[in-house]
């Protein structure tokens, strides 16, 4: 990965807002970041910081009402995909940029065959016969691990174990070669010997693919040590930190990272008496604070950082960091 | 002497079919379980979805013929109270009630735990007003003393669960479930539906209110850095029965059982130069409990499996300080 090549995706000042009861809420709150050729980015973040919304307003897969795309731009290949029409937006889901979902269970329609849902998405998006379709479908089934391909074409996703429909959804999203996966939470709800599994599929899948990149939603710090590049770190409808990931582990600036990394339980090394905790609980996106995002739990907060909120700023070559402690 | 004391535990609940929901066929959650808790001591139970691990803890506390029609017990759950020694397994509901307060529980999802309708004043007392004869003012100065002990205030108290976030939930059933005194807490996959932030929050709690009360933990979950944390022993299970159980510390820094090993070599590390090579490949997903392979129910994905390990369950043989369920481990 070169920093000279052009972006695969540009997001720039995004900002997703829905509208509620009590007002509307800034769910992405202006962000902005790249993606490029053969990178997994990861986006970490808690209930509520933004990260799925991003992802979502990427595709255009905002329901409009209650949540709108107010602002910013999405450039990929040239063109901004939030000035698409309906149409060529379409064209572009599932064949240039695929998502998978958290839920394997509920992302697959129970009463089509798993065949003829990977079928779908290969008949919609390229000029072939049924049958070139299925034997491509076939092929992808194989590719990410299903035994039988073949035969298992005709079950249904009820007939499928929760790692195996994952794979599915991995075949789906894959089928038309994308240039970028966008993968939200796929492993979260997963065993763990099934979570090393999907992932180095994945890992697998992209290196095989030249250009292809991905975006891994998570809020497992864990999984994002072991398969990303880089890492952003959402908070409050903003990224707060983003880094390539060596430097986030070693050398972790925002308050809010820290506090993340410093509460994680580890299965190897010393064992600690006490876990360090965040203070406080995770806010609603209705009632941030003005200033910083992170002002309420913040355990190195300053008077200023309740009315003051920083830009992001660059401490090191492709480490940014929006906190006042950084600030000249 | 220990606290509990759990004895081939099994369990097999029905599967029916059909327009008379005949019954065709039986799941064996939970295959001959036997283990011991202390008093004061948590003991952490791991395992992947459907290894029983629940079960087991709804069977402790003897809830599974109130939850699913037809369910059959067998084994021996005995609690050592202080007049003597009691098998819940054996008990019916309205026996079991006097042993109730002494046993509570703590679940996974603080969102359907909780009675909506209910204020959290309300919620922490129900159990003071079934289990105890308090009067209604002693009561109230018990549970603003519960809601202090778990970190809320007097002024929450009038509050309605929706009001709350999730880890502020979760205390709220930490508080309900301190309400009678109880010696063993189940906790069952207590953290696992909040924020990474909160987690450790609950968990510091947990542990503080162990120590202030002398609790006894069965800690069920699928995360295995939090169960490290927490426990001193734990058991790890595959498919109904315990594969290995021993001192945390013991089984975390070095796994006997093959799938105690593929297991925790599955864990990703937050560390990005973790060696990636360290993984043990398991093949295939776990089998369903309702074809359970025969003999070692670990054969079909086990990399050191041999032929005769589809004749016998193994049992649990004491090897380096802890318990194994494999013959051909050191």
């Amino acid at each position: 990965m070169s920093k000279t090549q052009t972006p695969l995706l540009q997001v720039r000042n995004l900002q997703t807002h829905f509208k509620t009861e009590a007002g509307w809420a800034k769910a992405v709150d202006g962000v902005s970041f790249d993606i490029f050729q053969g990178e997994v980015l990861g986006m970490v973040g808690e209930s509520g910081s933004g990260k799925s919304v991003t992802a979502l307003s990427v595709l255009r897969l905002i329901p409009d009402p209650p949540g709108r795309i107010v602002g910013g731009s999405v450039i990929y290949k040239g063109q901004d995909l939030l000035k698409l029409s309906w149409e060529d937006i379409r064209k572009v889901r599932g064949n240039e940029i695929s998502m998978i979902f958290q839920e394997p269970m509920t992302s697959l329609n129970p009463v089509f065959t798993i065949g003829s849902q990977i079928m779908e998405v290969i008949l919609q998006h390229n000029d072939v016969s049924k049958a070139e379709a299925f034997d491509r479908s076939v092929k992808m089934l194989e590719l990410v691990g299903i035994p039988a391909a073949a035969t298992r074409m005709n079950d249904y996703p009820h007939q499928y174990s929760g790692g195996m429909r994952q794979r599915v959804m991995i075949a789906i999203a894959l089928a038309c070669d994308p240039s970028l996966l966008i993968a939200d939470e796929p492993t979260t709800a997963l065993d763990v010997t099934i979570q090393a599994q999907i992932l180095e599929l994945m890992l697998k899948l992209k290196d095989e693919s030249t250009d292809a990149a991905i975006l891994l939603i998570t809020h497992n710090l864990a999984v994002v040590a072991e398969t990303c590049h880089r890492v952003m770190v959402m908070y409050g409808g903003k990224i707060q930190e983003i880094a390539p990931v060596r430097e986030l582990f070693k050398n972790p600036m925002h308050p809010y990272t820290k506090g993340l990394l410093a509460s994680l339980p580890t299965v190897e090394g010393k064992k600690l008496d006490r876990l360090q905790t965040i203070p406080g609980n995770v806010p609603s996106i209705l009632d941030l604070p003005v200033g910083c995002k992170f002002v309420t739990r913040c355990p190195e907060r300053l008077e200023k950082c309740w009315t003051y909120e920083p830009d992001l700023i660059e401490v090191s070559p492709g480490h940014w960091v929006r906190c006042v402690l950084v600030e000249k | 002497m220990p606290l509990l004391e759990v004895q081939d535990l099994r369990v097999r609940f029905p599967v029916t079919g059909g327009v008379f929901s005949r019954k065709i066929g039986e799941v064996r959650a939970v295959d001959g379980v036997s283990f011991t808790l202390d008093r004061g001591e948590t003991l952490g139970v791991v395992g992947e979805s459907g290894c029983g691990k629940s079960t087991v803890g709804r069977a402790v506390i003897n809830i599974l013929r109130s939850m699913s029609h037809g369910v059959e017990i067998s084994g021996k759950v005995l609690y050592h109270h202080k007049d003597g020694v009691v098998d819940l397994a054996s008990l019916s509901r309205s026996q079991m009630r006097p042993y109730r307060s002494d046993i509570q529980m703590i679940f996974q999802d603080p969102y359907s735990s909780l009675n909506p309708r209910m204020t959290v004043s309300q919620i922490v007392e129900e159990p003071l007003r079934i289990h105890t004869k308090d009067s209604a003012q002693a009561r109230r100065a018990r549970v603003a003393e519960l809601l202090g002990k778990v970190g809320l205030t007097a002024e929450q108290a009038n509050r309605y669960p929706h009001e709350f976030s999730g880890g502020q939930r979760q205390r709220i059933g930490i508080a309900r479930a301190l309400a009678t005194n109880p010696q063993i807490i189940i906790a069952d996959e207590p953290v696992s539906a909040l924020d990474v932030s909160i987690q450790a929050q609950v968990i510091n709690l947990m542990q503080d209110l162990q120590e202030e009360f002398q609790l006894s933990y069965i800690f069920i979950a699928h995360d295995l850095s939090v169960v490290r944390h927490i426990s001193d022993r734990i058991a790890v299970m595959y498919l109904g029965n315990i594969v290995e159980v021993g001192p945390a510390e013991r089984i975390y820094s070095t796994p006997l059982h093959p799938y105690s090993a593929a297991l925790l070599s599955a864990v990703p590390r937050p560390d990005p130069d973790a060696a990636k090579d360290r993984r043990i490949h398991l093949v295939g997903d776990v089998p369903s409990p309702m074809n359970k392979p025969s003999g070692c129910a670990f054969r079909t994905r086990c990399p050191i499996a041999r032929l005769t390990c589809a004749d016998a369950v193994p049992p649990l043989e004491e090897k380096e300080g802890r318990w194994v369920a494999c013959p051909w481990v050191p």
